[in-house]
């Protein structure tokens, strides 16, 4: 009986250990949970690159996020959203990683160009699916769906768009005019873009030699998206270089460099007023058109900007380069951060500051519409914004247009466009699609 | 029994070294076990703070974007890695220590210690990302030690199993964001790498070393103690045997005083019977011619005195019990049995009891009756005595029965079969028998009774 007893006694005693235990445990997180409630101001952390990140020269990149962070807070009292600046647009990408690394990467940050798949790979990005899904405030189809379409990579939305800038066609007015050529209109093709190279290559001074050329940086990228056709298809994992409007488009360029008659133009010629086309970004054109640029460069002569020709006429696309915004996978404030990522991409009243204050333009339609510049044709704009399309996200994408571009300039270089050699770089590019993606 | 004290005598001190030499052997296992657990402790703080420190190296560097596009995985926070590996052993050890503290007492919270456990093992591997599985040693080493029959061996096996499965890195550190120690060690010069690579392969041998010491002690010790609990089982047959024989004995002996007592009785009835017809028909015969009525008397005298005999015989076979005694008094049995005696014998028989009631115990009145008739038969056979006083008084306990006779006596006492049963009988009441022989032959026999429920 005396050592029942005594046993009943220790189960006692162990017993009260582990409630003792439990107890301290829930006491802990009670007052956790409690300092938690009290300190209520959550941080949100913001990740940008000082500067443009369409390389021009550009005003105070932080007034539109200052702008939009301070209306944000005003929305969401007890948040506060924290950014460190001065990071400029070359270090952003080594930066962001530190942060990684240290497990202190923002919630909301920009995407560094090119490196969208990358992130999205090493599980940094979050995806978007469910937010989009579930958040009634919200329509994709307030933006340009190229636009749009840049934050998309694997079946699924990454990111948004913040701001984008199109590809336009400078034209030397001066030139055309003293030649008597007509500035080309909308929906203007390959021939006309031509024939007026054609006439304007010439040797003004009778020197022997041309000093007067068609065009500078037309490459088979701008020619491919002229012609339409799609190089890849959706998944990334086949190419399509054997198609026939490949070999023609390479035709296309193997003519146009022939009337430079193996003189190599280049930007000096340009610059000197010796080149009536060049392709060129909207952040170039919007930031040298105005007044105080235009002195600097392009000073000799009348310049505007017209959309890109294209093979036939609504036949083609224009390239659209866009700023992403994506959350962190890993962020603690899954909501807030969805909210201040659409303050700063989706919001009407952030996206209509961005024609002011930067050099690139809203990802949404209806700010695009609302811009009023004197200097700039809007209605080209747009065109251009209507038929534009961004550069797509899989892994190799980056690997197998180097490969294209050194093989297809090879061809433009030796004249002969052979489908032969098209469709053993198509098998090429091929195989390491398939080894990247295995 | 001398021999068998003397053996106890010289195992006592050799078992005494055994235990002392077992107790060492433990504290040698208890020594070795926290051995491992420290060992253990200097792996985890040294791998976790490596992985840390190399991260923390990439930033300062400012090759964080090249070691994220080399690994092509997240890798953990580093303070996360630190704290998960620290604190996870920690958790691991504490419950591994309290699991092996309820090792018997509260068997039935094992299995719950032993589960949180594995998960801060699973914990700790996870925090130095699979880097160093030497935990799982550690859990195999505590469940060896607590480890009982077959369904817990089963358990033990597979969770073993399952753990180096769990906390291996090939197959799932991937899966979980995890990066390679050798992808961490990149991170420092050439000279650095090799000196981290030593150190943990020499933590990762000695953690080995150490665990199968410790396994074989274990296992010697299991091995000893099934070796004592055999010699022990040897003991018991030992004892068993000597007890079998021992019974074996006590029932021979039984039989033999059986035996005896068969003997005395049959003496006891039918020798007295005889001695009885003999000295009737020796009387009758002398009296035949002189005067053959009391002959003929005599002779009938002698018929009852046979039948009575007979009587007795039968008796004796069925309770080996008097039958007088079984019918009258003890009192009155020996009246009748000397009268009876005294008229075969011719002898002249007096009788003098002091002691009223006579009434004893079965066993005494047995003893009574006996040691009176065997005396008196005695003084009629060999003393040829023609007058016997018979006494019986009483002091304190002790009752005391003397038979005299005015017989030829004998110069020399000597036991024969008769005084020698009567010793044997008073001996079982712890009586005593004392004879002497002037002017005839006196026996006096003492028995203490056990005087109280019957007077």
């Amino acid at each position: 009986m005396g050592e029942t007893a005594g046993e009943e006694k220790k189960k006692v005693g162990i017993y009260t250990v582990i409630i003792g235990i439990l107890a301290v445990v829930i006491l802990f997180a009670g007052v956790w949970a409690l300092q938690r409630k009290r300190n209520q101001t959550v941080t949100l952390k913001f990740g940008m690159f000082a500067g443009s990140y369409w390389d021009v020269p550009n005003g105070d990149c932080y007034q539109i996020i200052d702008d939009a962070i301070e209306r944000f807070e005003k929305k969401y009292p007890g948040v506060k959203v924290e950014y460190t600046s001065g990071v400029l647009k070359e270090d952003y990408i080594e930066w962001l990683s530190e942060q990684v690394l240290l497990g202190e990467e923002p919630d909301v940050f920009m995407i560094p160009d090119g490196e969208m798949e990358n992130l999205i790979s090493l599980n940094i990005l979050k995806n978007l699916d469910r937010q989009i899904r579930e958040d009634l405030n919200f329509a994709k189809e307030d933006y340009y769906s190229a636009a749009f379409a840049g934050g998309t990579a694997r079946n699924g939305q990454y990111a948004l768009p913040y701001e984008c800038v199109p590809t336009l066609m400078f034209v030397n007015r001066t030139l055309l005019d003293r030649a008597e050529i007509m500035m080309p209109r909308r929906n203007w093709t390959w021939e006309t873009f031509f024939d007026i190279c054609q006439q304007v290559t010439q040797d003004l001074n009778g020197d022997g030699k041309f000093d007067q050329y068609g065009v500078l940086g037309y490459d088979w990228q701008y020619a491919m998206r002229a012609s339409g056709v799609e190089l890849f298809d959706e998944n990334g994992k086949t190419s399509f270089f054997g198609d026939q409007k490949v070999e023609e488009a390479v035709r296309f360029l193997i003519s146009l460099r022939a009337l430079d008659q193996g003189h190599i133009v280049t930007s000096k010629d340009f610059d000197q007023g010796n080149v009536a086309f060049q392709p060129m970004t909207y952040a170039e054109y919007k930031t040298y058109k105005p007044y105080p640029w235009r002195i600097k460069k392009y000073s000799e002569f009348e310049w505007d900007c017209v959309s890109m020709p294209q093979k036939t006429s609504g036949s083609g696309k224009t390239a659209l380069y866009t700023l992403l915004m994506g959350i962190s996978s890993r962020t603690k404030q899954e909501r807030l951060a969805w909210e201040f990522l659409k303050e700063l991409c989706y919001d009407l009243e952030t996206q209509s500051q961005i024609p002011e204050s930067d050099s690139g333009l809203p990802v949404i339609r209806e700010a695009v519409e609302q811009i009023q510049a004197e200097d700039i044709n809007m209605e080209v704009v747009r065109d251009a914004m209507e038929c534009a399309q961004t550069m797509p996200h899989f892994v190799g994408y980056q690997d197998a247009m180097e490969i294209a571009d050194q093989r297809i300039q090879e061809m433009v270089d030796d004249g002969v466009a052979l489908d032969t050699k098209l469709l053993k770089l198509q098998r090429e590019i091929n195989n390491l699609l398939k080894n990247e993606t295995r | 029994m001398d021999g068998s004290s003397k053996m106890r005598e010289a195992t006592t001190p050799a078992k005494a070294r055994e235990m002392t030499q077992g107790e060492k052997r433990e504290s040698l296992i208890s020594r070795l076990q926290v051995a491992i657990y420290v060992v253990n402790f200097i792996a985890v703080c040294f791998v976790s703070s490596v992985m840390a420190y190399s991260l923390w190296s990439v930033v300062g560097r400012m090759e964080a974007a090249e070691f994220l596009r080399n690994v092509k995985i997240r890798p953990w926070k580093p303070d996360q890695m630190i704290s998960y590996s620290i604190l996870g052993y920690l958790a691991f050890v504490m419950f591994g220590s309290l699991s092996r503290k309820c090792e018997g007492e509260w068997e039935e919270l094992r299995p719950l210690f032993l589960e949180i456990e594995i998960v801060a093992c699973i914990v700790a591997g996870a925090g130095m990302n699979l880097a160093y599985n030497g935990l799982v040693l550690v859990m195999a080493a505590d469940m060896m030690r607590g480890e009982r029959g077959g369904n817990q061996k089963l358990m033990f096996g597979l969770s073993v199993v399952i753990l180096s499965t769990v906390l291996d890195f090939d197959l799932v550190g991937e899966r979980f964001f995890m990066i390679s120690w050798d992808m961490f060690l990149a991170v420092f010069e050439t000279d650095m790498q090799a000196v981290l690579k030593s150190i943990r392969s020499i933590l990762v041998s000695t953690n080995l070393v150490l665990f199968i010491w410790y396994t074989a002690l274990l296992i010697q010790e299991e091995y000893r103690e099934r070796e004592r609990i055999q010699s022990l089982n040897g003991q018991l047959e030992l004892a068993n045997r000597k007890l079998k024989s021992y019974a074996i004995e006590a029932e021979k002996n039984a039989e033999v005083r059986e035996r005896n007592r068969l003997a005395r009785e049959i003496h006891d009835t039918l020798g007295h019977a005889l001695t009885g017809i003999i000295a009737g028909v020796d009387a009758a015969v002398m009296m035949m011619d002189i005067a053959p009525d009391s002959a003929k008397k005599q002779l009938e005298k002698v018929s009852e005195v046979a039948r009575e005999g007979m009587t007795d015989v039968r008796r004796s076979m069925n309770s080996l019990r008097p039958d007088a005694l079984e019918k009258l008094e003890l009192e009155d049995a020996i009246r009748k049995m000397l009268k009876d005696m005294g008229e075969t014998a011719k002898v002249e028989i007096v009788f003098d009891n002091q002691v009223h009631p006579l009434n004893f115990h079965e066993d005494e009145e047995e003893v009574i009756y006996r040691v009176i008739q065997e005396a008196t038969t005695n003084a009629i056979r060999h003393g040829k005595a023609s007058y016997i006083k018979i006494g019986i008084s009483k002091v304190d306990q002790w009752l005391t029965i003397a038979v005299k006779d005015n017989g030829c006596g004998c110069s020399e006492v000597k036991p024969g079969f008769g005084l020698k049963h009567m010793r044997e009988r008073l001996a079982m009441l712890n009586g005593t028998l004392e004879c002497s022989s002037e002017s005839g032959f006196l026996v006096a026999a003492n028995i203490p009774i056990r005087w109280g429920e019957r007077n």
